[in-house]
């Protein structure tokens, strides 16, 4: 016992001695940014109603105040969250310390349910899929219910979502509790993947961009006994953003996905369409035109076979993918040019917006919630952290950095290719004259990366905060991508739909099965292991198992949805 | 009397235990290892009967009875996935098994000692290999332009991707593990084939008897023992295939002879963290590991002199 207290005093009067210098530091960096803050002021002369509330003067009681964070993370370029800027500017901005909590990469979703398990929670907690959804963790008293907090300790958030009545429908459940910070963009974000192919390929046989699946046939064939090209096309099934949705999409069906068909829910990989897609890609197969290898090809021999110019097109492409390939593509063939292309069609002199189906809408909200712990000390501490995201500075600082570092307002309006539609009311006159413009820190890295590793650094991570998808340098044919890919209007996706307990239980008794069995299938039926003419009863096979119960609960949701 | 012999007892304990403290030291830390991280969160298998929701801790969630396992037995993938974990230790055992003792014997049998100890270091290294990294040379050897079908094409062979054919996933998968471990797995039988005396060698040679006699007669009934305890302890594994390596190696074509138990349990389980599902089957396939390991040891004794207890 003796001893005990001996070592206690200097360990308490050690935190002491930290803590006082912490808040010193904080009040001292504090100052500095008012400055800052005054500086822009009258830049912003509208921008004082919504800013104003739940501005940086709400912080001044918080000074010193920590809050923990759990926070998956991974980059290649900074060794952890705290050195990235937008972090390190959010403790000077706010005076709040926060703690971050980092699961091993890779393992996060293991690691967060460990997290729940233990009891043990931090104040911030970014969901990883709670099982049974977020209404059921604030039931169960693990994240805090915000409909009430938010008005009071959240303006920002609650001005945005005020917004729009969509805005407000997708951030909330379908009984109108609001349990996290979502990431919202307030504008329609571009599509963001779709089909690509090789120009300079197509330029050297004498060929134009495919359109119709007539055209790509032949495009394919010509890459294959012309070109000699092993692999023609790549057709990533197992790839996480559905390689095979835009050629399954040509024909009314999904690889795996329900589909909102004018107000009725159906499943993709059972309409009539999707028989024809797979005899297409069943035809396709056979006479060599997609990838032998894709049943085991995994990203990144994937992302060597479009680089070494073993690839002739790409089913469906990311576009943040363009640059990198570009890049090491040029380093060995200076022609190499990977042009997007349109969703294919039918039939020639289709419009691609009228036939294809399953685009890549985006919604306003992005999902990524931040819930924060019903067991937190500090509700409105962490409230009014997170909402400061959702403010015209923190608009700012998240997507663009610290100013004078990252970014610099320099003349001349923002363009609809950078996301004017995103920036908050409070920034609307001055986009008008003036655009925030990356420093050579992110294009032209001292440390040699590209700018999509730089942001590791400079901007916000990939979480919730109002967030404009156009802050970023991007390569040309990533504009073309966009426009391109974007052609697709009427939209069978699924609005963010959530689901009630007992509907999870039923999802996972029944879709794995389903899953298990209807990719067995897809794969055979392409190779050709199995006769396109069992299409049938594989149908049957799948009602068996219980897809039309799924297809209620999706029914049902998409109504509950539309009720809110 | 019973009192009597009881003091006595309690008397040689106390005797032994002053005598041998520093051992009922050491020991002390092993058990205490065992209670702490084995055997009290064993408890923890209550939630194969409960339907455990993390947020509301072991005690508090609801209890289902056997819902789990029947929801189990009654999956179209059951029979599946139960042939599949069997066939792939069948299969392990038939070939992977034997693998280190050859390797083992063989070594014994090298009078060379740098190139012994070459091969020795060429074959272990395979054991540090991550798995993934493992996988992704089996994925980049297996392709349609890959090494194998690069060398096979040579003889008059249609390359095709080996891992998207089902009837070779078993081969490459017991194949490629003993790869991997069939030089960690000598480790055991080389220290074993040390403790044979040297002398028998000598009398066998005088008597005549050539290398391949003295090793039917001495070398092989020398590791006999620890060959049967290693084998019986094998045995108490037969329903257990790790996750990891099959979901790297396996696709859609070959879940009819790659999709095991566990594979499944993860689709079904820890990505839609149904813990108690997973839980569920875990205890079922220990329960049948635990009946083979008593079996395995139960026939050896009978028939050799050779059991764990």
């Amino acid at each position: 016992m003796k001893k005990m207290k001996k070592l206690g005093l200097p360990l308490s009067s050690g935190i002491l001695v930290a803590s006082m210098v912490l808040s010193l530091a904080a009040c001292g960096s504090n100052t500095n940014n008012s400055e800052n803050t005054s500086d822009n002021a009258p830049n912003t002369p509208d921008g004082t109603a919504t800013t104003g509330a739940g501005s940086l003067a709400d912080f001044a009681k918080f000074q010193g105040t920590k809050l923990t964070y759990w926070h998956p993370f991974s980059s290649t370029y900074i060794k952890s969250i705290n050195d990235n800027m937008v972090v390190q500017e959010m403790e000077k901005r706010t005076g709040i310390k926060v703690d971050y909590i980092t699961p091993p990469s890779g393992q996060e979703s293991d690691a967060f349910n460990l997290m729940i398990a233990s009891g043990e929670l931090p104040d911030i907690i970014p969901d990883q899929g709670y099982k049974g959804g977020g209404l059921k963790a604030v039931q169960d008293g693990v994240y805090l219910k915000l409909n009430d907090l938010i008005p009071k300790y959240a303006p920002n958030y609650a001005a945005v979502l005020a917004q729009n009545p969509d805005f407000a429908k997708q951030a909330k459940e379908d009984d109108g509790t609001i349990w996290s910070f979502k990431m919202l963009q307030t504008d329609e974000e571009p599509s963001w993947a779709g089909p690509a192919i090789r120009k300079d390929y197509l330029d050297e046989l004498g060929l134009q961009v495919p359109k119709t699946i007539d055209d790509w046939t032949n495009v394919l064939k010509a890459l294959k006994d012309k070109k000699k090209l092993e692999t023609p096309m790549l057709l990533q099934l197992k790839s996480k953003f559905g390689a095979a949705e835009a050629f399954a999409g040509t024909f009314g069906s999904s690889y795996s996905q329900f589909l909102n068909k004018n107000g009725t829910v159906v499943y993709g990989p059972i309409e009539p369409g999707f028989k024809d897609f797979l005899t297409l890609m069943n035809q396709w197969y056979k006479e060599g035109l997609i990838d032998k290898d894709f049943a085991t090809r995994d990203d990144t021999s994937a992302d060597a076979q479009v680089t070494s110019g073993k690839a002739g097109a790409v089913a469906v492409a990311f576009y943040g993918s363009f640059g990198p390939w570009a890049t090491s593509g040029k380093a060995t063939n200076p022609d190499y040019n990977l042009v997007p292309t349109t969703y294919p069609v039918l039939k020639e002199g289709d419009d691609p917006a009228k036939t294809i189906h399953v685009g890549n809408k985006n919604w306003y909200s992005k999902g990524s919630d931040i819930a924060i712990s019903a067991k937190s000390k500090n509700v409105e501490a962490a409230l009014r952290w997170l909402d400061y995201r959702y403010s015209a500075e923190g608009f700012m600082l998240f997507n663009y950095g610290v100013e004078g570092v990252s970014y610099n307002w320099v003349d001349g309006p923002v363009e609809q290719k950078d996301g004017s539609g995103f920036f908050p009311p409070a920034l609307s006159e001055r986009i008008k004259t003036q655009h925030p413009e990356f420093t050579d820190l992110l294009t032209k890295n001292p440390d040699g990366v590209d700018f999509w590793t730089a942001i590791d650094k400079y901007k916000s991570l990939y979480e919730a905060y109002l967030r404009n998808p156009l802050s970023y340098v991007m390569a040309p044919e990533v504009y073309d991508a966009m426009d391109k890919w974007s052609t697709p209007e009427k939209d069978y996706n699924m609005p963010p739909l959530s689901s009630t307990d007992e509907e999870v239980k039923v999802n996972a008794e029944v879709m794995t099965q389903i899953n298990t069995y209807r990719e067995e299938m897809v794969y055979k039926f392409i190779m050709g292991e199995e006769p396109i003419d069992d299409f049938d009863q594989y149908v049957a096979q799948i009602k068996k198992m219980g897809i039309d119960k799924m297809i209620k609960i999706t029914q049902d949701q998409l109504e509950r949805y539309n009720n809110r | 009397m019973i009192v009597k012999t009881h003091n006595r007892k309690m008397n040689i304990l106390k005797t032994d235990f002053k005598k041998n403290k520093y051992i009922y030291l050491m020991v002390s830390i092993v058990v205490a290892w065992y209670i702490i991280f084995a055997y009290i969160p064993m408890y923890g298998v209550i939630i194969a009967f409960k339907d455990f929701n993390p947020g509301r801790g072991i005690l508090n969630s609801p209890w289902v009875g056997l819902d789990h396992f029947k929801s189990f037995f009654i999956d179209p993938n059951f029979r599946r996935v139960i042939t599949n974990t069997f066939l792939i230790n069948i299969y392990d055992i038939l070939w992977g098994f034997p693998a280190p003792i050859i390797l083992a014997l063989l070594m014994n049998e090298v009078r060379s000692k740098i190139f012994k100890k070459t091969v020795q270091n060429l074959t272990y290294l395979p054991f540090f290999i991550s798995i993934v990294v493992v996988c992704g040379i089996i994925i980049d050897f297996t392709s349609t332009n890959g090494l194998i079908n690069q060398l096979l094409s040579h003889f008059g062979v249609e390359k095709t991707n080996l891992l998207a054919n089902k009837d070779l996933f078993r081969t490459i998968f017991v194949g490629s593990g003993i790869w991997q471990g069939i030089g960690w797995g000598s480790i055991i039988y080389l220290a074993a084939l040390t403790n044979i005396d040297q002398q028998q060698y000598e009398a066998a040679t005088i008597d005549g008897a050539g290398r391949w006699k003295q090793l039917l007669h001495i070398t092989l009934p020398g590791i006999s023992s620890t060959i049967m305890i290693l084998l019986i302890l094998r045995m108490g594994s037969i329903m257990s295939v790790g996750f990891e390596k099959i979901i790297l190696l396996y696709n859609p074509l070959t879940y009819d002879t790659a999709d095991v138990i566990s594979s499944y349990v993860y689709r079904r389980g820890l990505l839609n963290a149904d813990y108690s599902y997973s839980t569920a089957i875990g205890l079922l396939n220990s329960l049948i590991n635990f009946f083979f390991l008593i079996g395995a040891n139960w026939l050896s004794k009978k028939y050799s002199e050779n059991s764990l207890w």
